[in-house]
């Protein structure tokens, strides 16, 4: 281990993917990863996600001298292992984290509003498509991600081809909490040139209804490099009103403005900023379900064209889609939304997309997925966070 | 039982903001409204149809979750308000205190499982009782005892993956019943656990959950589906609780039971309930009851102590392990109090019985009575008369000495308090005395002071000499000095038995003189009664034994006016033999003058042997006849010569009388001595040498040889150990065998014995 990384160990602060505290990559506890090796209560793990059986917790001796250690052997087992645990929530950390940067990316929105669907897709699409074609590879960093993608996205979506269940309230289910991480390895003609950890979190829209819950459940949100905040047209009144005849959701949430404005005040609130300050995480705010409402743009709207990014992001595309749906919002009534994001956000965008590219509200059933921009409010982040150029 | 209730579900309005997962319903009260939405948190199996119909939704597995005092069903309900699936309905309850099974409580019929059938966002607190629960059938038996068995380390959490979760639903019944309710309530379990975030004790699994991705070595993971089971180690209380789950009445009884104790953990303690059960119940052989007893002392709840007694009294005469009886009395003074008085009596009984059989020991008997008197002072006042109803008398003599009087003491005691005639006791020990002939000399201090000298008196016949002594050291030592006996003495003059008693228990503190003078008021005043002169006599210092005869000795003309004079010389005769055969002063008092007449007439052998029969004696004995008068000597001889049966002796006097030379008496002795002499002696006399009277003796013999047989000549050749013996005898034979006549040898008594020649004559 060199010199320079035992003195960045020994000064560098790293943020928890799970919990969001800062803690000293030295500080890290192990947990034995042998199968075989004694199964023990944690209550720290306990406190922070609920009890479930865990391996031995190994502490390393820590001085001032020491460096972080990459592995350890158990003092029970004596074999050695390398799953290091966030000494504050004690969750099993990225095999990455003190080596690259972890990127936080939120999607937030009112119930119903699509996150879970366009988490889904998105990730797909980063994989499959957009991420050969820009030059990077996303791989999931952790067992827990590969199966939760797998499980609770993919399959019942791209195989079973059914809409997804609705996500249980971080309160409730401590999964939720759990967000997907990713590696997102950048290439240039073929040859590595940056590596990053991407962290993905879904939440259950019932979790921004309150500001204390969001507080609690949603701290990643006021630790982010990013959030995307997906509104879903449908539940627009005017837009309703112009939809009549298509089938659309009996109910209707008038949610999005309260939320962007709880997200606000616990960001603003967070990071100790004044109410004039503008808060600088990049917000994407995104209409999701747009082919849902093609019938209500007329003309030639850039929106309607597939997004052109090949090596670089086409930022051009991203302004023009953005101005797009600022008008459209305006439109539709909602002008007050992009009052509220530019007066109090420094970098901003406003997007259409469609995850499933069809409205499956009657059958809840999606023959077949075409989704529809849903890398941009993603590359956009990606782009302000100078990951990608 | 009362409940608080809540609904959850996500719609669109509720009792939260906006719409969503939020309470639908609840009742003022409910406070833990955060745990039991994550109690209740329902997420269905992924192999389940992802939009089941309503038919299909009826299928999906029931969440039914109980921990501490919450209760969280949940339903899944498929769509929500937005038409969205992944909906559930979760009707929780909070209760203060959960008095019925928890898994009954998944039965009940007022579970409310869809948001149609919620009238109200305000929910009443509502009373759960008389559940109806379905008949369940007692089944994967092998299953139940590991689950069971774990339950009691609960090392790690119990995962049941199975088909039908009715399946599951039955072993989580049957374990819980297992247990009595205060310890099932500790047990928490969920019959749909699809996370393996925060499992419960125990988990059914139904479908596909997490746990297919699970490390299943962090459970005990037992795969209904597979038939897949880990190995564990039944403990006792399932092997023998599984017993009882077979057969309902017992169970409900086992339940019953178990409410007499304060105890709300499942842990090894438990098992010593069960057995105490088995054991009131079916005689279940206990391995020890003292652990089981202990545990009770420590955890019955005191409201059902007596009920709980009363069920282990009828118990009592089933125990037969000694260490059983005594933890079981151990535990009764523990419990102490009048309810359990009867129990006390009648295990102090039983071990005492058992004491009789010589199974026990007695001390402990006492120790036990010693506690119970500490308990309560009158105690023993209390338990004297039913141990004299209980006791096997008629085997009280199987005690040991000690142990014969500690009871009899106590039982004196009581007679005394209560002033009844003891006599009874008294025969008792009369009867242990005579059976086993000894008795603890402590025995003394039952009595009081008049009582002991008459008791000892009473008993000095039946009891060996040793035996006696020891009492009479236990007697002596419980008074001291000199002076209280000769008061005692002097005070009891008119009471011969206590006043001869006292004299010889005395005998280390009087001088014999006293002794001796205390007797002879005695034998003015003793009424006939051999038996205790005997005893007296047995119990005097030897060199009491010879003041005493020497006293007797100048009471001679008194104590012959006594007929038991006779027996009293008797009793010396038996017993002088072996006490004075070394005593100097007794004979010299035999052969002061005159004395031996009256003293020895009753007693010749005695006098016989002392005078001729011990070799080491020869020397004083010579001394003492050497000292003798003629007369006193001949009279000596001629009294006791009869009796004269030893070669040595014989041998012995004639050299005396040789060496006396008493020639004018010799013809006197000789006489006599005509016989009562073997031919061997004779002749053994003649070859050690006659002095001069040697020819006359020669002549004689030749007479006599001449008419014996070969035998008797050939026998003589013992006598020879020298060669002038040899030659000697052979002279003898010799001469003998010349055959001489009967007139020849009347010629020669004739002529050298005139007297012998009369006595011939007279035939003798």
């Amino acid at each position: 281990m060199g010199l320079f990384y035992k003195l960045k160990s020994n000064i560098s602060k790293e943020l928890c993917p799970y919990c969001f505290e800062y803690f000293e990559l030295r500080d890290a506890p192990f947990r034995c990863s042998n199968p075989n090796c004694k199964v023990e209560p944690d209550p720290v793990y306990e406190k922070h996600w609920g009890s479930k059986p865990l391996k031995h917790l190994i502490k390393p001796e820590v001085s001032f001298f020491s460096g972080m250690k990459k592995s350890i052997k158990c003092d029970l087992c004596k074999e050695i292992t390398y799953k290091k645990v966030c000494p504050h929530c004690h969750q099993t950390l990225p095999s990455t984290i003190g080596e690259y940067k972890n990127h936080i990316f939120a999607v937030i929105g009112g119930p119903d509003s699509g996150k879970s669907h366009y988490i889904a897709v998105l990730i797909n699409q980063l994989m499959n498509e957009i991420g050969p074609k820009m030059g990077f590879m996303l791989d999931a960093l952790d067992d827990d991600t590969r199966i939760k993608y797998r499980v609770d996205f993919y399959k019942p979506l791209f195989e079973n081809h059914t809409i997804l269940n609705k996500t249980l309230s971080g309160n409730t289910n401590k999964n939720t909490k759990k967000p997907l991480i990713y590696g997102l390895t950048i290439l240039k003609n073929n040859q590595v040139v940056d590596y990053l950890t991407l962290v993905f979190f879904d939440t259950a829209g019932e979790d921004l209804n309150q500001e204390d819950t969001m507080a609690v459940v949603n701290k990643y949100i006021y630790r982010s490099d990013g959030i995307i905040m997906l509104i879903d047209p449908l539940q627009i009144v005017s837009v309703r009103n112009k939809l009549k005849g298509i089938p659309i959701p009996a109910t209707i949430s008038s949610q999005n403005q309260d939320i962007l404005s709880r997200t606000t005040h616990l960001i603003k609130k967070a990071q100790n900023l004044k109410p004039t300050d503008k808060i600088d995480i990049p917000l994407a705010v995104a209409f999701t379900k747009i082919d849902a409402v093609e019938s209500l743009l007329e003309g030639d709207y850039q929106l309607k064209h597939k997004a052109n990014h090949k090596n670089n992001i086409n930022i051009d595309d991203i302004e023009a889609v953005s101005s797009e749906m600022k008008a459209l919002l305006t439109e539709w009534g909602e002008g007050s939304i992009i009052n509220s994001v530019q007066t109090q956000y420094k970098k901003s965008k406003f997007f259409g997309l469609s995850a499933l590219g069809t409205n499956p509200h009657n059958t809840k059933r999606v023959d077949k997925i075409l989704p529809r921009r849903v890398e941009d409010p993603f590359l956009w982040l990606l782009y302000e966070n100078s990951i990608l150029k | 039982m009362k409940a608080n209730q809540l609904y959850y579900t996500s719609c669109e309005k509720g009792l939260e903001n906006g719409a969503g997962f939020q309470i639908k319903a609840k009742s003022n009260n409910f406070e833990k409204t955060d745990e039991i939405k994550q109690l209740g948190n329902y997420e269905p199996p992924r192999d389940y149809p992802s939009m089941p119909s309503q038919k299909e939704l009826d299928n999906f597995p029931i969440l039914f979750k109980y921990k501490e005092n919450l209760f969280a069903r949940s339903k899944y309900v498929g769509q929500d308000y937005t038409g969205r699936y992944g909906n559930f309905f979760l009707h929780g309850l909070e209760v203060d205190n959960v008095d019925i099974y928890p898994i009954d409580i998944y039965f009940w019929d007022k579970w409310v499982e869809n948001e149609n059938q919620v009238n109200s966002l305000n929910l009443p607190e509502i009373e759960i009782s008389s559940i109806e629960v379905p008949e369940l059938e007692l089944e994967n038996i092998e299953i139940l005892e590991k689950i069971i068995t774990i339950l009691f380390t609960k090392d790690k959490k119990i995962i049941i993956k199975v088909q039908n979760q009715i399946d599951g639903i039955n072993l989580i019944y049957f374990v819980q019943k297992a247990f009595a309710k205060m310890t099932a309530k500790t047990i928490t379990f969920s019959t749909y656990q699809f996370t393996e975030m925060d499992c419960l004790d125990i988990n059914i699994v139904v479908g596909d959950t997490e746990f297919e991705y699970a490390d299943k070595s962090n459970y005990y993971y037992f795969d209904l589906t597979t038939n897949q089971y880990p190995a564990i180690q039944i403990n006792n209380y399932t092997k023998l609780v599984i017993q009882v789950l077979k057969t309902p009445i017992l169970l409900h009884r086992y339940h019953k039971f178990f409410e007499y104790f304060e105890v709300s953990k499942i842990d090894d303690n438990l098992v010593y309930v069960l057995e105490l059960f088995l054991f009131i119940e079916v005689k279940y052989k206990l391995k020890s009851l003292s652990e089981i007893l202990d545990f009770v002392a420590n955890n019955a709840k005191k409201e059902h102590l007596k009920e709980l007694l009363d069920k282990l009294s009828p118990m009592i005469d089933k125990i037969t392990k000694l260490s059983d009886i005594e933890a079981l009395l151990n535990f009764y003074i523990a419990m102490f109090s009048k309810d359990v008085i009867d129990e006390i009596y009648k295990i102090l009984i039983l071990l005492f019985n058992n004491t009789l059989k010589a199974r026990y020991d007695f001390v402990k008997v006492e120790k036990f009575i010693e506690k119970l008197n500490n308990k309560n002072s009158k105690f023993e006042s209390y338990f004297i008369p039913y141990f004299l109803k209980q006791i096997e008398l008629d085997k009280i003599h199987l005690l040991n000495p000690d142990e014969f009087v500690l009871v009899i003491n106590k039982l004196f005691e009581y007679y005394k308090t209560t002033n009844k005639d003891n006599q009874i006791l008294k025969d008792i020990i009369i009867d242990y005395i005579k059976i086993n002939k000894t008795i603890s000399p402590n025995i003394i201090t039952i009595f009081d002071d008049k009582e002991q000298l008459k008791f000892i008196i009473k008993i000095s016949n039946i009891l060996p000499k040793k035996e006696i002594n020891e009492i009479s050291k236990v007697f002596n030592n419980l008074y001291n000095g000199n002076e209280y006996y000769h008061k005692l003495s002097l005070m009891n003059r008119n009471n011969l038995n206590l006043y001869f008693v006292i004299t010889s228990f005395q005998n280390k503190f009087l001088l014999a003189e006293n002794k001796v003078s205390f007797f002879t008021e005695f034998i003015e005043n003793v009424e006939e009664n051999s038996e205790i002169i005997e005893w007296y006599y047995k119990n005097l210092s030897l060199q009491d034994k010879i003041k005493q005869i020497k006293s007797w000795k100048d009471k001679l003309d008194v104590l012959e006016n006594y007929s038991f004079f006779e027996d009293i010389y008797q009793t010396i005769n038996t017993n002088l033999f072996t006490d004075f055969r070394n005593d100097t002063e007794f004979l010299q008092l035999y052969y002061s003058k005159y004395s031996y007449i009256k003293l020895n007439t009753p007693n010749r052998f005695l006098l016989r042997d002392i005078i001729f029969d011990y070799t080491k004696l020869n020397q004083k004995i010579y001394t003492q006849i050497n000292q003798l008068e003629q007369k006193e000597y001949i009279f000596l001889i001629n009294s006791f010569f009869n009796q004269l049966d030893i070669t040595s002796i014989k041998s012995t006097h004639f050299q005396y009388l040789l060496h006396q030379s008493y020639q004018e008496d010799f013809y006197d002795y000789f006489k006599n001595l005509k016989g009562r002499l073997s031919v061997k002696d004779l002749v053994k006399f003649y070859l050690d040498g006659m002095g001069e009277i040697e020819q006359k003796i020669e002549e004689i013999l030749i007479l006599i040889l001449a008419n014996q047989s070969n035998e008797v000549i050939d026998d003589l050749q013992d006598l020879v150990d020298t060669e002038s013996k040899k030659e000697k005898l052979q002279n003898l034979v010799k001469k003998a065998n010349k055959k001489l006549s009967w007139k020849n040898v009347s010629k020669i008594i004739k002529k050298s014995f005139p007297t012998f020649t009369k006595l011939f004559k007279r035939g003798e």
